[in-house]
């Protein structure tokens, strides 16, 4: 995915706020692009004029080589599941658009749910789950969806420590056998040390990229315990 | 938790009664000083009055006559302004539209209206008119105000997994405002009941629960009078117990549960 300089500004107490000017980046496919940056700089914008939430003003976004909206999986901060349906249901309504049988798009929705370990809450109702449960649902759901690009929008960072490093690892192994071109928008920089191939760090507004590391150990050997990969984020990073 | 939610349940039903009891109490006492019983008959003789009302031949007719119009009144109201609610709440111009005639129904006294429907319809109709005009724009506010509450959260969602606008209407948008469609049915309803009984009293039509109102207050039969209005408000109470059936039904069952708390 290619996207370049693309121009999103927003009017505010009649000014005029520039978000991204003329943001140029390259996700190789089937990668994870982790943006770290400081809350406010343009990251969540992005990822909806990716995903078409909102129209940009200049600038291109392609995928191999053509200009298209392409399918999308959007993994939000919250789980955005239809309380009114069941788990299975929830997975199974969005591939309606995808699949004409509803027998295809039940078998779909139920393997993603026994790989997050939901199966036998197929039948539940959002309510009746805890959050980290309702979020790997959201996460089974954005894996069902054939979509060839992925965003996530710090889906892990309303859960507590330990739920967070074991969706993470979730998210993770399942990532590994269900690739596609991926933007995780974070700011915690060892959620993105865990998950990412390259570590984009973003400046303030308007957003700009002042440094990227790409990470060349496996994802299933990463360990936060291992200084080698926690040195491979210059030390004069703080995060503010 | 339980014990104390009874408790207190308890109490209300107590506090109600006694205050029913007392307004009874009050209202004997006070026929009995004036002791005319034109102006003022006692319970206990408004409450032979309205055994013999129930107990004649035509009342199932009247109120069955009362109940038809005004049912059929709540179906229009039902089908167009859910309609109506819902495309507003999609699309605004819709409302902007639709604003003179909500600004004049909800300004115009139900009398004018039911006067002003006397001269154009006949006495049958005029009471299935007058409901609609009154009761239109308290359902149809309800059912706009429930797309405006749809979680954006969730039409963005919809939005991103390509939902189609039918798929949007049938597992987004309906859900969410099905408490507002029962909750604005159910206020719709009993204003209905009220204006087509008063339409019925002005315009006396042969049959009907306000007609015989009005024909008894003709002739001063206070008690007959009174047996009526305790019929009419037993009929309003019904269809509120129906409907609070219908919208504990759907906050019980799970599927409806989250959103009811939401809001």
């Amino acid at each position: 995915m290619i996207i370049d300089r693309l121009t999103r500004s927003y009017i505010h107490d009649e000014q005029r706020i520039e978000v991204l000017k003329d943001f140029s980046l390259t996700v190789e496919v089937d990668s994870i692009v982790a943006l770290v940056g400081p809350s406010g700089c343009g990251k969540t914008t992005l990822l909806r004029l990716i995903s078409a939430l909102e129209q940009k003003e200049s600038g291109t976004i392609t995928y191999q080589g053509e200009e298209r909206e392409g399918s999308v999986s959007y993994l939000f901060q919250e789980p955005r599941l239809l309380p009114w349906f069941t788990l299975v249901q929830n997975i199974s309504i969005p591939l309606k658009s995808h699949f004409q049988l509803k027998q295809e798009r039940l078998e779909k929705a139920l393997e993603f749910l026994s790989l997050v370990d939901l199966y036998e809450f197929r039948n539940a109702y959002p309510h009746q789950l805890s959050g980290g449960m309702r979020q790997r649902a959201a996460i089974a759901r954005s894996f069902a969806y054939p979509s060839h690009t992925m965003l996530l929008d710090e889906p892990f960072q309303s859960l507590d420590a330990d739920l967070r490093w074991s969706l993470v690892k979730e998210f993770s192994r399942l990532y590994d056998d269900h690739r596609r071109t991926t933007l995780f928008v974070t700011h915690d920089i060892q959620e993105a040390l865990l998950l990412a191939d390259t570590v984009v760090q973003l400046s303030k507004r308007p957003m700009n990229i002042i440094g990227s590391t790409e990470i060349k150990i496996p994802r299933e050997q990463r360990s936060l315990r291992d200084p080698s990969l926690l040195s491979l984020i210059a030390p004069s990073y703080t995060y503010p | 938790m339980k014990l104390s939610t009874q408790n207190k349940r308890t109490k209300a039903a107590a506090a109600v009664s006694l205050s029913l009891l007392l307004l009874i109490l009050i209202w004997h006492v006070m026929s009995i000083r004036m002791n005319i019983p034109i102006i003022l008959p006692t319970p206990a003789e408004t409450g032979a009055a309205l055994v013999s009302t129930i107990m004649s031949q035509d009342f199932l007719i009247h109120v069955g006559t009362t109940v038809l119009r005004g049912l059929e009144s709540f179906l229009l109201i039902f089908l167009i302004s859910t309609v109506l609610g819902l495309l507003s709440g999609m699309f605004p111009i819709v409302g902007f539209f639709l604003t003179p005639v909500l600004v004049i129904s909800k300004a115009t006294p139900v009398m004018a209206i039911i006067l002003l429907a006397f001269i154009w319809f006949t006495s049958n109709t005029v009471p299935i008119f007058s409901a609609f005009l009154m009761a239109f724009p308290v359902m149809f506010t309800t059912v706009e105000n429930g797309v405006h509450q749809v979680s954006k959260e969730l039409v963005e969602m919809s939005k991103v997994y390509r939902f189609s606008r039918y798929s949007r209407l049938r597992y987004l948008l309906v859900p969410s405002i099905t408490p507002y469609i029962i909750t604005g049915a159910k206020s719709s309803l009993s204003l209905i009941w009220k204006v087509v009984i008063a339409a019925e009293v002005l315009t006396s039509p042969s049959l009907g629960l306000g007609a015989r109102m009005h024909s008894a207050q003709i002739n001063l039969e206070t008690a007959q009078v009174m047996s009526w209005t305790v019929i009419a408000i037993i009929l309003t109470a019904i269809s509120d117990i129906l409907f609070s059936l219908i919208l504990r039904f759907i906050t019980i069952s799970p599927s409806h549960k989250e959103v009811w708390n939401d809001h």
